[in-house]
């Protein structure tokens, strides 16, 4: 264990500023009339970029407002133009309703807007934003998060990467493979551009790939002792996954793997203190009384989902059909409810404790029965601010 | 206007599984769903009893989390709900609803799909919970070719599974009749709509909601002989309600909470836009069409909440709906953190000032006001702008 935490990794720092440069640059590019997309994450990125056509994903965007603390603005934005939250996925709205104040310039005027209806606000907010731009909106049916009518069962993740077919619905996976091929010649006709069947494969090809080097590096935090990157570094690293499938990507994320294998090498620590190790389960920010646990505990979180999805993203491509594995892996990207998962990663990355983000109730969730039933402690904090209550919730767990 | 026929309304209204409960009484079996675009003809068919879900107030969270868990972000089996949707919940796990054999959840918003998950997991979690047989209706939110072949497809997948729960197929001669009696029924409901649209208004809107919204709680073979009694009294013997005429738009109101406060405030409440009130009248199936074809053409055609694309199309019909009124002012009332009609009330109330007509948005608004004389004052506000600008 070190003394003092060392710097940021030299790759996500990288990653970092490729992230600015390549938004810098599709802003360049879309000035000079070239075509821009924005699109909801884990839809139609891959399909983009072999149409090499630059994508900004609408969840990131919205998490680099927040992380510029303009979410409150931008949320007062909306609710004067009539629209009383939750904001979170509208703050992009809200960047071109008042661009001004947004991050980076803000964002230059797409060619496309389009998303998944994977709630009914988000189909709306997409057309309004299109119209806000003054640019078409093309919404897609379905996508991971819409119900399946099959729980797709706790093995599903060793499943996911060959036998996706028998993790989604026929008839859905029909339908979206008709819808994509439909957004593909609508693309094809709005932009002037072919679509490429040969690109689109050396695409998932390259996905798969980047996947599997995330995978690696994944795995090298995961087993290595002590924890060689810390949850902030491995955040920022997950932005590889919004250029999926091209070199640069590939390349980010090969340079970062690397540099985790070296720092595992040489045993350097991510942080000062580690002397309990957690599992961050949740999407939601790193935590902000994750500096009071460490200087108070030791207690720091060494993993979180975003570890163990870019298995989820890999698919083996079957009887040549890379858009059929693509579309299947919209409808069906991982189980949100699969307490299995969950604790395959807390036995892999060897935790003492998982931390949820939960509402108080007097009943457990299922992450906290599964869990307790597996011997490993659970601590519930109802949000990630530091407060003297969430600090109370902290102390009491940590002092028993 | 105070016939027998309205009491019975009133009565299938007030105590909403009294027909249900007859029904299952005399061997009959019950097929529950939500929302007001599944196709009840088919379960009509197939021998069942359709019988529509609604919530109900005070009946708290209990049971959700206990079988379903607290709401843990982003990884939850539970939905962030609405008021109303989480009501829905909590009775179907508490056996609010235990008349029902079957229940079917259509892929409509989002915190009505997730009960298919969120049930199924319960059931997976306990076992001993009593809950009917679940069917997932899907359907795409989208109005084009692709998708009506896929809505087409789950028609004939919801034929199929009814098929299997009754052991019988379903005829086309069966279905013809379902088809009819509905469309008897939505007939009759326009009429009503009309009659309420009649200058002066005789119909108070509370009674016309308790009217439309007890057509979901029984038979329609039931309904629509008490519903041609109903309709078929002259209207002119009711006294003329005098007031503004006004629209109700928003989230869906299966309670009369919201129309007697505004009635009590002198206004009357001549049409809405919303899915208990007169769009159950709406989208009748062809009856030129194949019985079965029919139904898959509605149920592609009728959008499912106000999810529709492009959202014009939604505020194109709430602005006909009021128009068709000649309403004198609107009130838009929108729960708390319900998502579909958050992002489209503005456009609505803009294209209804537009044309002149007063709107007012009250937005965030609970299901159910244990506060009703708040509202009362901010309604009697309105109103009286409505009456001075008559005057």
């Amino acid at each position: 264990m070190t003394e003092t935490a060392p710097p940021r990794l030299d790759s996500v720092n990288a990653i970092r500023a490729h992230q600015r440069e390549w938004l810098a640059n599709a802003r360049q590019r879309a000035v000079d009339g070239e075509p821009f997309v924005i699109c909801t994450s884990d839809e139609f990125e891959e399909v983009l970029a072999a149409f090499g056509i630059p994508v900004l994903v609408i969840n990131y965007w919205n998490f680099v407002i927040t992380a510029q603390r303009k979410a409150g603005f931008y949320a007062k934005v909306l609710e004067e133009r009539g629209y009383p939250g939750p904001h979170f996925f509208a703050l992009g709205l809200g960047t071109t309703l008042e661009p001004e104040n947004a991050p980076w310039g803000g964002l230059p005027k797409p060619a496309l807007i389009l998303g998944a209806t994977r709630h009914e606000t988000e189909l709306k907010i997409t057309e309004l934003w299109a119209r806000a731009f003054d640019c078409p909106c093309f919404p897609l049916d379905f996508n991971f998060a819409s119900p399946y009518r099959k729980l797709p069962g706790e093995d599903w993740w060793s499943k996911i990467r060959d036998d996706w077919e028998d993790l989604v619905d026929p008839m859905r996976l029909e339908l979206r493979v008709e819808q994509n091929k439909a957004l593909i010649a609508f693309i094809e006709m709005l932009t002037g551009r072919s679509f490429s069947w040969q690109e689109l494969r050396r695409v998932m090809e390259r996905v798969n790939a980047q996947m599997d080097v995330m995978s690696r590096a994944n795995e090298v935090i995961a087993s290595a002792r002590p924890c060689p990157v810390s949850l902030r570094d491995q955040l920022s690293a997950y932005q590889t996954n919004w250029h999926r499938g091209t070199q640069e990507g590939l390349e980010l994320a090969t340079a970062y793997a690397h540099e985790v294998e070296q720092r595992a090498r040489d045993g350097v620590g991510a942080y000062s203190r580690e002397r309990i190790r957690l599992l961050y389960w949740s999407m939601a920010q790193e935590p902000e009384f994750h500096r009071y646990l460490e200087d108070t505990y030791g207690a720091v979180v060494v993993g979180a989902p975003y570890g163990a999805m870019p298995e989820t993203y890999a698919r083996t491509i079957h009887d040549d059909d890379p858009l059929r594995a693509l579309s299947a892996r919209h409808i069906f990207l991982f189980d949100m409810t699969s307490t299995s998962w969950m604790l395959r990663e807390a036995q892999r990355y060897a935790v003492d404790a998982v931390v949820g983000v939960e509402d108080p109730s007097p009943y457990p969730s299922r992450f906290r029965q599964a869990c307790e039933a597996a011997g490993l402690r659970y601590l519930a904090v109802p949000r990630v601010s530091d407060d003297p209550e969430i600090r109370t919730i902290l102390d009491r767990f940590f002092s028993q | 206007m105070m016939g027998a026929a309205l009491e019975t309304f009133r009565e299938w209204y007030q105590q909403r599984d009294g027909a249900a409960r007859a029904w299952k009484q005399q061997g009959g079996r019950v097929v529950g769903y939500l929302c007001d675009n599944v196709p009840e003809e088919l379960i009509l068919a197939a021998g069942f009893l359709p019988y529509r879900l609604s919530a109900r107030p005070g009946v708290g969270s209990e049971a959700i989390e206990q079988y379903v868990g607290p709401f843990a972000a982003p990884f939850s089996a539970r939905n962030r709900g609405v008021a109303f949707t989480d009501a829905m919940l909590n009775l179907l796990l508490s056996n609010g609803f235990d008349f029902l054999d079957y229940l079917i959840v259509p892929h409509t918003r989002k915190t009505i799909q997730a009960f298919y998950r969120e049930l199924s997991l319960a059931r997976e979690a306990s076992p001993d919970l009593t809950l009917p047989e679940l069917y997932y209706l899907d359907r795409a939110y989208t109005p084009f070719y692709t998708s009506e072949v896929f809505n087409r497809r789950c028609v004939l997948d919801l034929r199929t599974t009814l098929e299997r729960w009754s052991g019988a197929p379903i005829t086309d001669v069966a279905l013809e009749a379902a088809i009819a009696s509905t469309n008897r029924r939505r007939e009759l409901l326009q009429r009503l709509a009309t009659q309420r649209a009649a200058n002066p208004p005789r119909w108070s809107g509370v009674d016309a909601l308790q009217v439309i919204g007890a057509c979901a709680f029984a038979h329609p073979d039931e309904v629509n002989p008490l519903l041609e009694r109903l309709l078929d009294e002259d209207p002119t013997e009711a006294a003329a309600r005098p007031g503004p005429r006004l629209f109700v738009a928003g989230s869906p109101l299966d309670h009369t909470q919201l129309y007697q406060a505004i009635e009590d405030c002198g206004a009357t409440v001549v049409a809405e836009d919303h899915c208990w009130g007169n769009r159950c009248g709406e989208f009748p199936i062809d009856p030129a069409l194949p019985a079965v074809e029919g139904l898959a053409d509605r149920f592609h055609r009728k959008p499912a909440c106000s999810i529709d694309f492009p959202m014009q199309r939604v505020v194109d019909r709430c602005m006909g709906r009021a128009q068709a009124a000649s309403v004198d002012g609107a009130i838009f009332y929108v729960f708390e953190g319900d998502g579909v009609h958050v992002w489209d009330t503005p456009d609505e109330v803009a294209a209804l000032e537009a044309r002149n007509v007063p709107c007012l948005y009250l937005k965030q608004q609970p299901y159910w006001s244990d506060d009703p004389e708040s509202l009362r004052a901010t309604l009697r506000d309105f109103i009286g702008t409505l009456e001075k600008a008559k005057a």
